[in-house]
């Protein structure tokens, strides 16, 4: 096994969808955009995360998830609960926030009940911003696991879109390989939008998707859904 | 963020506002007014007797690339101020520089603002950033919007070559309770899916301290008219959220003033007046 073998496979199993946060149970305002005819078909499902994707992951998840991590690997405290708190505050909804909050207990409780943690501080010191935010757990679990922050960057990115696109087949009329097609077009974008989210400036991070946001809140009081609120 | 170079523009214009309200008596009163270069406040008048309404006035009509814009307003404990604008604010096409608007509202402890300024709309080329920075201290209260307007839909203009950066923050005791933002650098973010869609007006409207009572008489009211407007309220560790995009700067800002009716009363104990320089 090559060097860094244990570090890939570590990372495959924290973006894993089996991972228990229940990322599966959100669309992120997708289910609203399909019930008011936003989005209809796989154009339009493409359209929709290419959008979340280049105003949303490229300023705001990404740039943070740098952030977050470059501060584990200082040991920076305050850096490490400032841009937690930053990205909780970006969230536009209600709904967006609980998401947030739900997957980053959960994650912190897969963290925590990790046979070899006894040594893992940050665990126990920054918890009020592991609490709080999904991508804090994601920094301090790929820095502890020697994973570069590119290749998590990208992996996170992936996971994103494999959920989105798995809640968008329950959404609209789109078969699973029309999905696994749907997948592998935008996947090729993601590697420029990680490069991009890389080079953005402290004063320019922030997630620029009113649509998305006005979905959610409408999402919160949608009458039927299969998505969580 | 590049900031590019303008080389046939005249240096910009500066312009500095800085308002200080404080309770004198029964009524509310204009403690400090300065100014420096076109930006101007007319005297506070009192239709409701104590409250304070002010106008917001920018004399040369609209601003242009390298142009900066300061507004500070400073609402001290128990004061209650109302501030509007007489007209759109109006941003020019510029060669390259941006212009720049800054404002920094702060309201103490029992206090209150109502921050109503007219859109401002965009003309296709204009670059603006704009940073608003909202600051509550305990039992202060809050209710204000911010209306964009990308373009002239009126005259067939689309927003092509600007560039528009908005950031708003909103404090609370210090701490941080929203980030706002808008980005459009190129023409792909006007049309963006999740984003503008293709619809030139965007508009977000803040209102604190709510809960669920107030979130609720504002969906039932969103919910009753039949839209094209796009519109959704949501409410965020007490601060409730309405964001609207639309065709027509006339239908996004009557909801917006519907919903400003409704709460009015419930955070201010007031009846809603519409300010008579919107009827002019």
């Amino acid at each position: 096994m090559p060097e860094n073998g244990l570090s890939d496979l570590r990372l495959l199993q924290l973006i894993s969808p089996n991972l228990p946060t229940g990322a599966f149970t959100y669309s992120q305002g997708m289910e609203w955009a399909v019930e008011c005819g936003w989005v209809g078909d796989a154009g339009g499902v493409g359209q929709w995360l290419t959008s979340v994707l280049q105003d949303s992951l490229c300023y705001l998840e990404l740039p943070l998830l740098f952030r977050l991590y470059a501060a584990t690997k200082d040991r920076d405290a305050a850096k490490f609960l400032y841009w937690s708190q930053r990205l909780y505050a970006s969230r536009e909804t209600l709904e967006l926030r609980d998401e947030e909050i739900q997957r980053a207990r959960a994650l912190l409780t897969v963290l925590k009940n990790l046979p070899d943690n006894q040594d893992w501080q940050e665990l126990v010191d920054w918890e009020t911003a592991l609490m709080r935010s999904q991508l804090a757990g994601y920094a301090i679990a790929a820095c502890r696991w020697h994973i570069a922050p590119l290749q998590l960057l990208q992996a996170y990115t992936w996971s994103w879109l494999e959920n989105a696109v798995a809640a968008a087949i329950k959404l609209v009329p789109l078969g699973q390989t029309e999905g696994q097609r749907l997948l592998y077009e935008l996947a090729a974008s993601i590697q420029p939008v990680v490069a991009q989210a890389c080079e953005v400036e402290d004063e320019d991070i922030g997630a620029s998707t009113p649509a998305l946001a006005i979905a959610s809140s409408r999402h919160e009081r949608q009458y039927s859904r299969l998505f969580r609120s | 963020m590049n900031m590019a170079l303008g080389f046939n523009e005249e240096p910009g214009w500066r312009a500095h506002l800085d308002l200080i309200f404080s309770r004198a008596g029964n009524r509310t009163a204009m403690l400090r007014s300065r100014h420096s270069g076109p930006l101007r406040v007319q005297r506070p008048f009192y239709p409701e007797g104590d409250l304070a309404h002010i106008y917001i006035l920018h004399p040369p009509g609209g601003v242009v690339g390298g142009d900066e814009l300061d507004i500070r307003l400073d609402v001290r404990p128990q004061a209650g101020v109302l501030c509007t604008t007489p007209g759109s604010g109006k941003f020019y096409r510029s060669a390259g520089k941006w212009a720049m608007l800054d404002q920094r509202l702060y309201v103490g402890a029992g206090a209150s603002l109502e921050w109503l300024p007219q859109d401002n709309i965009l003309f296709a080329g204009a670059r603006l950033r704009a940073n608003t920075r909202i600051e509550l201290t305990d039992d202060a209260v809050f209710m204000g919007w911010d209306i964009s307007c990308l373009g002239r839909p009126s005259s067939d203009e689309r927003f092509d070559e600007g560039a528009f950066v908005s950031r708003l923050e909103f404090y609370h005791n210090r701490q941080l309770l929203l980030v706002e933002n808008q980005r459009v650098l190129d023409a792909r973010a006007l049309d963006a899916s999740a984003g503008l869609r293709g619809l030139p007006l965007s508009a977000v409207m803040m209102a604190f301290p709510c809960d669920e009572r107030h979130l609720v008489q504002v969906r039932n009211m969103i919910e009753a008219q039949n839209e094209s407007a796009h519109i959704g309220v949501t409410l965020i560790d007490g601060l409730l959220v309405v964001r609207g995009l639309g065709n027509y700067s006339e239908r996004l800002k009557q909801q917006l003033i519907s919903v400003w009716r409704t709460l009015r009363p419930m955070l201010l104990d007031r009846p809603a007046e519409l300010p008579r320089i919107w009827a002019t």
